[in-house]
């Protein structure tokens, strides 16, 4: 049985809070558990983070600055003016290949209930510059728990006739809360189906995840589909042409706003963390390691396969 | 094996008795069977960290508990409670379901007769202080049972025995729903490693790719050529598990 949200714990300074207040009240049988600050409870290092997967707590805290950051190098830019932000820290989902695994000392989500203060940075930065790419499900899948805690919606209000383009990166089926705006980018995650059932712990199905990109077309939105990480199963040529062929079956490419895709990779400290604490085969492949960065000797080779299954549309190679 | 600290003999001699732990000749007073092992730390934070480091570093310990009373000015005397912060700092994961209710604790370095405090004790942070160095926190635990309202007493047998008896299979249940690490069986790999003669990185890269192949439940390949030479011999071996 999984335990999540048996424990909730609350920053002392935002238990009055109306949004903390009407979170709790979701969550009627969880123990309440006060704290000065949420660096106490997610920091120790004496934690497991494989171990509180089992039963992830809820952190409700008050995020401080900074509250936006660029992007890094692993990620894709696919806009100029590319930001990502936090408001939540890990995820309910619990992917093999997640680098948050090596990232963080705990599991516990962490959910960070200032929402003004975040809008405040944003609105500064954006004013600066004169438009943005926001990304607010970068250290987490922010749609994964959207009906719990409603943060997308948040976002989505916030960001509404503003030239800030929202990207929602997802691997959830949670979009019913969400009429057609300009500026939201869902981007779904996709994975062939073994994939998913093998290294994609909690997150839906592949065919409710195509189920809910069709949902958003027909509400008039273009979405991202996201092909990252590639990872090589055996007889990846076979699985992965099976599933693409299937996804452009299912889905019009023309509804599709870009392709973004990518081979496994990993920062090489990360890895070596994830994999004193997981046991995935994930681990134990024979990578090359170059720059301090984990990936497939044949990377090139795969992604050319993959390329010559994607349909003549945008894409980003990352 | 799970380790149990109580600061008091009184504590722990109904755990003794219920688990039929023997006395070990031993430093401290351990109480042992092949499943649990139990130490008297006798009073006070810095005693409890030192007898929780002592049973750490000189068994094969995967979950600790300090089992004790505590005094409380909220809660009734005989309830149990498994404790969920310590101090206002440390926090031990409750990461599976039990029957107690939970609770903080405050730890003080004198006995408490006055205040308002929903338990109290004089161990507790110096346990986990201890424990942490060698356990994640959630292999940390704390069962306390509320002993009286704040008042300083001697407790007969019979009060600790009318006081524990009731918890006894909880706690029994509680300890029997901790989980033992997982342990993969990779024999294969030490006895290639010591047929062929392997270095230290051969034998890691091999290892990798014995857990590569039992994770994906493939079946190992069957290697028994002749002896020659290392670096051949590993080649050889390694083109017989296809990735
Ligand atoms: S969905 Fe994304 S953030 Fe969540 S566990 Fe998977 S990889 Fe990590």
């Amino acid at each position: 049985m999984n335990l999540r949200f048996s424990h909730i714990y609350v920053e002392k300074r935002v238990l009055n809070d109306s949004y903390v207040q009407k979170i709790l009240t979701k969550f009627k049988g969880a123990e309440i558990i006060e704290i000065n600050h949420y660096k106490d409870r997610f920091n120790p290092y004496y934690q497991s983070f494989r171990a509180q997967k089992q039963a992830q707590s809820l952190i409700l805290a008050k995020k401080e600055a900074p509250f936006i950051y660029g992007a890094s190098e692993l990620i894709q830019k696919q806009d100029k003016n590319f930001f990502y932000t936090t408001p939540m820290l890990n995820c309910i989902y619990d992917c093999h290949y997640c680098f948050l695994q090596g990232m963080y000392p705990s599991s516990n989500l962490v959910l960070f209930v200032n929402f003004e203060d975040f809008f405040d940075e944003v609105e500064k930065v954006y004013k600066n510059l004169g438009n943005m790419f926001l990304s607010i499900s970068y250290d987490t899948d922010i749609l994964a728990v959207e009906n719990l805690f409603g943060v997308a919606k948040i976002w989505a209000d916030f960001v509404k006739n503003k030239d800030i383009k929202l990207e929602l990166r997802t691997k959830a089926v949670n979009v019913d809360g969400f009429e057609y705006q300009k500026n939201i980018v869902f981007a779904f995650s996709l994975s062939p189906e073994i994939v998913i059932e093998k290294y994609e712990k909690y997150t839906p199905k592949l065919d409710s995840r195509i189920k809910a990109i069709k949902k958003v077309i027909n509400k008039g939105f273009r979405p991202v589909i996201v092909f990252d990480p590639i990872i090589k199963v055996p007889n990846y040529k076979k699985v992965y042409e099976e599933f693409i062929k299937k996804i452009f079956r299912e889905i019009d490419y023309k509804d599709i706003e870009s392709i973004v895709y990518g081979t496994f990779r990993m920062n090489s400290t990360q890895f070596k963390i994830i994999k004193k604490q997981l046991l995935s085969d994930i681990y134990y492949y024979p990578y090359s390691v170059k720059n301090g960065i984990v990936e497939y000797k044949d990377k090139e080779e795969i992604i050319k396969f993959i390329e010559s299954l994607l349909p003549n549309i945008k894409k980003f190679k990352v | 094996m799970t380790g149990i600290v109580c600061a008091y003999f009184k504590e722990a001699k109904l755990l003794i008795e219920y688990f039929g732990l023997k006395k070990r000749n031993d430093k401290f007073s351990i109480y042992e069977n092949e499943k649990i092992s139990l130490i008297i730390s006798n009073q006070g934070r810095l005693n409890s960290a030192i007898a929780t480091t002592y049973l750490l570093s000189t068994r094969k310990i995967s979950n600790i508990i300090n089992f004790g009373i505590a005094g409380s000015s909220e809660f009734e005397i005989g309830e149990i409670f498994l404790v969920n912060k310590i101090n206002n700092k440390f926090f031990p994961d409750i990461l599976i379901s039990h029957p107690f209710r939970e609770s903080e604790i405050i730890c003080f370095d004198e006995v408490v007769e006055s205040g308002n405090y929903k338990l109290v004790d004089m161990e507790s942070e110096g346990f986990f202080k201890a424990a942490i160095k060698f356990l994640k926190s959630h292999q940390i635990h704390l069962i306390k049972i509320v002993s009286d309202n704040l008042v300083c007493f001697r407790p007969s047998d019979e009060f600790m025995n009318n006081l524990i008896t009731p918890h006894l299979k909880n706690i029994e249940n509680y300890i029997n729903s901790l989980k033992e690490p997982k342990h993969f069986d990779l024999k294969v790999v030490e006895d290639l490693a010591k047929k062929y003669d392997l270095s230290f990185s051969q034998k890691e890269q091999l290892k990798n790719r014995v857990m590569y192949y039992l994770l994906n439940n493939l079946e190992l390949p069957d290697i028994d050529f002749k002896k020659s030479e290392r670096k051949n011999d590993f080649r050889r071996i390694m083109n017989e598990f296809k990735i």
